[in-house]
């Protein structure tokens, strides 16, 4: 115990999780345990978070390699259940959803953006941007239409019909947040959305984020080991171990630095 | 849900356009199996109407009898037959089940006329036998029953024997010499072409019955008699009558064989039926084991397809698709690759089976039942073998799918 970020932040009193009352939550963790079961061994990836995420707050969790960040992504993102306590999005429940439920509610109160930008390679931006309303049974001319107008957000109406493959890191991620935006989604999920981009790419993206969740009172859940990144956000969780060790306001909401949770693995690791 | 139908199906086509080589090559099991079932049936079931036809051609609800003696043909010494011209007549009478009925006796001659000479089949009957053998008469006239009874030495000339004997020329009222007999020639038959045993039936001579026994042949009695039935249902009560008829009238006991036989058309109408049929029902297993063939092509490829595009799968699985949409994007896709190479399977097929029919000189039995069955036949291999390729994408765990590379 060096350094001691560690000790410094494991004093960190947990903010509570219930909020207040007055504002409408949109994300509801309750004593959410994830537990995979492989073979003999279970790992049990999430030990109980409790977390309440208010309508068109902007937060960032974070947490390195194991600290159970992508199991918790994977249940925010409605493509895995709880093992056992409840994940609720917009007031619904996804334990008891069956796969083409959970797929219907991914379709219409998730927006998805992946760190590897996950377009479909063979098919154009427009296309791609088409793609969640083709499974929301939009009709085509609507579809089209609702899908151009995402693409003018992220200023790439004249790409429309470019392949991925002839479009920049960042204008492919632009493509990305267009295609999680048409069916107007209740939660923005983004997967280290700026992992893959250069620096001034990486701001131009947070800045459309930023864009998003002033403008359209997004609620937006970024996941990311990066303090610069998370520190766009209103409010840091930060995960270890399947427990949250934190859970704070960004300094741009009067909170404490950040934690770099890279140094922390490392800590972690010296123990 | 109709627009997701839709929009499977463009992806698939898209899907399928992008990797053109790979869906046609994959398409090739469909294209050869489904052209050759069609080739085969048409020309097989072509073969088969022209069989039937000619066999049709031959007669009107035809049917021949023969003395046994005349067909084992004693070797030498004269043929001695069992029928007679009275049997002829009887028939006629007594058997309601036959309209028309001639005592048939001839050979084939040396005929002469003043241009020329041939050898002609020449026939002896009276004035039904053009009726019988559904024979028209191009030229002039037909036996009338006046040149049978007296008899007159008048004679009518077949296709093939009038260019012979006359070439250009109207041989209406000119004469022809069978030995040492002229017949003055009364009319002139249809074309009706190689039978079914390859021999030309326009190379023949009808004259009445009574000369060709006193005066060609010394002899008193038909060999054969040639009969039409009423009707073609008819054909085979008339068998029964003539039997009994003639059991009957050459005394035979209830133990004693027949000392005649009856053939009809019709026997050899289903021969011609049955192997083609047995032909078809051969060509339809061929085709089977052809389109399995095809199937699990396409089965093979498109589990391939499922591998290769598993990150794809989870992107969609991520943004919404249900399970029942990724199965149905593969399913199409299967189906439009068996479809589109069953449709081309059916043109090449279609072109096939004309084109050998022309070589063989048949008409091909084209139908439409045939196109739509095949064209069914083959979008459901492509259901059928795209199921299991399908079922594999649409169970895919996103999550796995996602982190796919």
């Amino acid at each position: 115990m060096s350094d001691q970020p560690v000790t410094k932040i494991a004093r960190q009193k947990i903010v509570s999780t219930v909020s207040d009352p007055s504002l409408h939550v949109m994300v509801e963790l309750r004593e959410l345990h994830k537990t995979y079961e492989s073979g003999a061994n279970s790992v049990h990836a999430l030990r109980g978070l409790n977390v309440d995420i208010p309508d068109g707050q902007y937060i960032a969790i974070m947490g390195a390699s194991g600290s159970g960040k992508s199991t918790l992504l994977n249940i925010l993102g409605a493509l895995d259940v709880p093992s056992e306590g409840s994940f609720k999005i917009a007031g619904r429940l996804t334990s008891k959803l069956s796969r083409d439920e959970l797929a219907a509610l991914r379709n219409e109160y998730i927006g998805f953006i992946f760190q590897n930008f996950n377009l479909l390679a063979r098919s154009t931006a427009l296309e791609n941007c088409e793609l969640p309303m083709v499974y929301a049974g939009v009709p085509t001319r609507k579809r089209r239409a609702a899908a151009l107008h995402a693409l003018e957000i992220v200023h790439l109406a004249d790409r429309a019909n470019h392949l991925p493959s002839e479009l920049s890191g960042g204008q492919q991620q632009r493509v990305a947040i267009a295609r999680s935006l048409v069916n107007n989604p209740r939660v923005l999920l983004a997967d280290e959305p700026t992992g893959n981009l250069d620096t001034h790419t990486s701001s131009e993206i947070l800045k459309i984020m930023a864009t998003l969740h002033e403008e359209s009172k997004l609620t937006i859940i970024l996941v990311t080991h990066d303090p610069g990144v998370a520190s766009c956000a209103e409010r840091v969780i930060v995960l270890r171990d399947g427990h949250i060790i934190a859970d704070q306001p960004t300094p741009r909401r009067g909170g404490p630095e950040v934690p770099d949770v890279r140094a922390l693995s490392m800590a972690v690791e010296e123990d | 849900m109709f627009t997701l139908w839709i929009e499977c199906f463009k992806m698939g086509l898209r899907e399928l356009w992008r990797h053109r080589l790979r869906s046609f090559l994959t398409m090739i099991g469909m294209i050869m199996g489904v052209s050759v079932v069609i080739i085969c049936v048409c020309v097989v079931q072509g073969v088969k109407d022209s069989l039937i036809g000619d066999i049709r051609r031959a007669g009107k609800n035809m049917m021949f009898v023969l003395s046994e003696e005349t067909q084992k043909g004693a070797v030498g010494g004269k043929p001695t037959g069992t029928l007679s011209r009275s049997d002829v007549a009887a028939i006629e009478l007594e058997c309601d089940a036959i309209a028309m009925a001639t005592g048939v006796h001839g050979g084939t001659m040396p005929i002469v006329s003043e241009y020329g000479n041939t050898l002609v089949s020449v026939t002896g009957a009276n004035q039904k036998y053009t009726g019988i053998r559904n024979w028209g008469i191009s030229e002039g006239r037909d036996l009338e029953p006046f040149d049978i009874v007296a008899p007159r030495r008048v004679a009518l000339v077949g296709q093939t024997a009038v260019r012979e004997l006359f070439g250009d020329r109207n041989p209406i009222n000119r004469t022809i010499r069978i030995g040492q007999l002229s017949f003055k020639i009364a009319g002139v038959l249809a074309a009706k072409g190689v039978n079914p045993l390859g021999m030309d039936e326009d190379n023949a001579i009808i004259i009445p019955l009574p000369i060709v026994l006193r005066d060609l042949l010394s002899t008193s009695e038909p060999n054969a008699i040639l009969c039409s039935a009423t009707s073609d249902d008819n054909v085979e009560r008339a068998v029964d009558q003539i039997t009994d008829l003639l059991r009957q009238r050459h005394k035979l006991g209830d133990g004693d064989e027949n000392d005649f036989k009856v053939t009809t058309l019709k026997e050899k109408e289903e021969q011609a039926r049955t192997v083609s049929n047995q032909m078809t029902l051969l060509m339809f297993f061929l085709a089977l084991v052809s389109l399995v063939v095809g199937g699990v092509g396409i089965m093979n490829i498109m589990l391939v397809s499922v591998t290769e595009r598993t990150r794809e799968i989870g992107i969609r699985m991520a943004i919404g698709a249900s399970t029942k949409a990724i199965n149905r994007q593969f399913l199409i896709e299967a189906a439009v690759i068996s479809t589109a190479g069953g449709a081309v399977g059916i043109l090449l097929g279609v072109a096939g089976a004309i084109g050998i029919s022309q070589q063989i000189g048949v008409v091909p039995f084209l139908s439409p039942a045939i196109v739509v069955i095949a064209f069914v036949f083959s979008a459901g291999v492509g259901v059928v073998f795209g199921l299991l390729p399908a079922r594999r994408a649409a169970g895919l765990n996103p999550i796995e799918a996602l982190r796919h590379d």
